[in-house]
């Protein structure tokens, strides 16, 4: 009944607003907004839940409650955060970095000597990769190990290192949660940076499928970026259906490409929901990006990444992303128009 | 619900506040941050046009030719830095597009964000690459630090960084911040 209320009362608040351009806009705005709290709010309680500080740093069976309540946090953030990643990370590339970026990113130029402060190597994976520190698939350690100032990753060991995790990694990461909900919240989107909500989450999910070929993954250490492609396509689609009336009240064509959309997005769903867990399934051993073989493209990877390749390859006749530049032309957004 | 919570929520939605639609632009005063969007390069060609002394493409092929950089608004009096807010984009005098590519030549814009961004670079600078769009405003093809990956400064392989961090007064080269701010 709660939820009924609530969503009542934003259907008649976004009603309120006028246009159907006016709506687009302010719909992805609450929705951005909304997101940006869940996950400053799940870093906190993460950072919350770290064990306190003693001697021994972390203990696997003393502090299996705490490891397990902070994974939960950690997939929330996941989960908020890749709902909108697509419409902000080119707003705020610096924060995006600091708390998105990857090891062989951050270790490029120099190595992270402290894992657990908030220098260096920070974010959300730089606790991901000390969360499932005991169980990093063997690719990715195969793949980190070739990076210059490679270090293993760890649980802290002492309560220094414990104490760093809490309140130099942990911390840093709120504080960028934080100032990315607060630099967004005044902000008055125009209509191509709403709508690159749709197109830039499209883009996050070719990128990660891509990248799983090669142990730079994007949550590679909780094996977790299935359930991150899964966010994307949510959040393309609730960023989508804020600029839908828009659409439809461009009449026969609005109809249509609206259609067109909503296949893609619907074909998309299945490829997923047709594959279990969290994680990528296992790469084929002769996977090819370029040219990947018959019986490769029949495994569960090749199909997964069929399937993402249909939707977002713009070049293809009848993809989503091809879909969705129609419907950039048809409301005049020429950062997407075809 | 309670009527309380009922406000709370129409709060939320941002009801009580006219769709809750911020009425700032891309400033946000209570961060220090000023985010740019296609709005604000609108009718760039009518800013205050600086030409661009000599036709050196600063060793790469980056804007080579005849170029005027226009400014938005001209700092207050006095000022050592740019404030937060200034906006500059450089554009070659011929417009006319490349007759092997089709292309109209690249705009280039940095725009002063403030606080801590590109702190490692030109700080508190943000990088563009505009397009001219059907309508004859620029669009945002990229922004951020520098260009992203398959894109580059011109056909240069500078960064934006690589040359403002440490050229002109407060990373601008082409317009004297001494000459404007009085």
């Amino acid at each position: 009944m709660r939820n009924t209320t609530l969503s009542v009362l934003a259907a008649l608040s976004l009603a309120a607003c006028g246009t159907p351009e006016e709506q687009a806009l302010e719909g992805t705005r609450l929705t951005v907004d909304a997101q940006l709290a869940a996950l400053e709010s799940a870093a906190r309680a993460l950072q919350a839940a770290a064990p306190t500080p003693d001697a021994d740093g972390w203990n696997a069976s003393a502090d299996a409650e705490a490891l397990s309540q902070m994974k939960a946090r950690w997939k929330e953030m996941r989960a908020a955060f890749e709902r909108v990643e697509g419409a902000i990370a080119v707003l705020f590339p610096d924060l995006d970095a600091s708390a998105d970026g990857r090891y062989d990113d951050a270790v490029l130029t120099s190595p992270d000597t402290n894992l657990f402060d908030g220098q260096g190597f920070t974010g959300i994976h730089a606790v991901e990769r000390i969360l499932w520190s005991d169980a990093v698939p063997a690719a990715v350690t195969t793949f980190e190990q070739g990076l210059p100032g490679y270090a293993a990753p760890r649980f802290p060991g002492n309560e220094a290192e414990a104490r760093a995790f809490k309140e130099g990694l942990l911390a840093k990461l709120v504080a960028d949660c934080a100032a990315m909900r607060q630099q967004f919240a005044p902000l008055a989107l125009d209509v191509g940076a709403a709508f690159r909500g749709v197109v830039g989450s499209m883009d996050e999910q070719a990128e990660k499928v891509d990248l799983g070929a090669t142990g730079e993954e994007e949550s590679r250490y909780a094996r977790h970026t299935l359930a991150d492609m899964r966010a994307n396509l949510a959040g393309a689609q609730a960023f989508y259906a804020h600029f839908q009336p828009w659409v439809l009240s461009r009449g026969e064509q609005g109809k249509a490409a609206d259609a067109a959309v909503l296949a893609g997005f619907e074909a998309l769903s299945r490829a997923y929901a047709a594959q279990p867990g969290d994680s990528l399934p296992e790469v084929p051993a002769d996977w090819s990006n370029q040219a990947p073989s018959q019986s490769a493209l029949q495994t569960p990877y090749g199909q997964l990444w069929s399937a993402v390749q249909d939707a977002t390859a713009v070049s293809k006749e009848g993809s989503l992303a091809r879909a969705l530049r129609q419907v950039a032309s048809l409301l005049d957004i020429q950062e997407y128009a075809q | 619900m309670s009527a309380h919570r009922v406000a709370r929520v129409f709060a939320a939605l941002g009801v009580l506040s006219g769709c809750g639609a911020p009425s700032s632009g891309g400033t946000d005063a209570g961060t220090a941050a000023f985010i740019a969007f296609k709005r604000d390069f609108a009718d760039f060609l009518q800013w205050e046009p600086f030409q661009v002394e000599g036709a050196a493409d600063h060793g790469g092929v980056h804007l080579a030719g005849a170029r005027t950089v226009y400014l938005k608004e001209r700092p207050p009096a006095g000022s050592a830095q740019w404030p937060m807010g200034t906006l500059l984009v450089k554009a070659l005098d011929d417009r006319s597009v490349d007759p092997v590519t089709g292309e109209p030549p690249p705009l280039f814009a940095m725009v002063k964000r403030g606080g801590d961004f590109n702190a490692d670079g030109a700080k508190g600078w943000e990088w563009f690459g505009l397009v001219m769009g059907t309508d004859g405003q620029p669009l945002i093809e990229w922004r951020g630090l520098g260009p992203p990956s398959g894109e580059t400064y011109g056909a240069s392989q500078q960064t934006c960084n690589g040359c403002h961090a440490a050229g002109g007064e407060d990373a601008v080269m082409s317009v004297k911040l001494s000459d404007v701010a009085r």
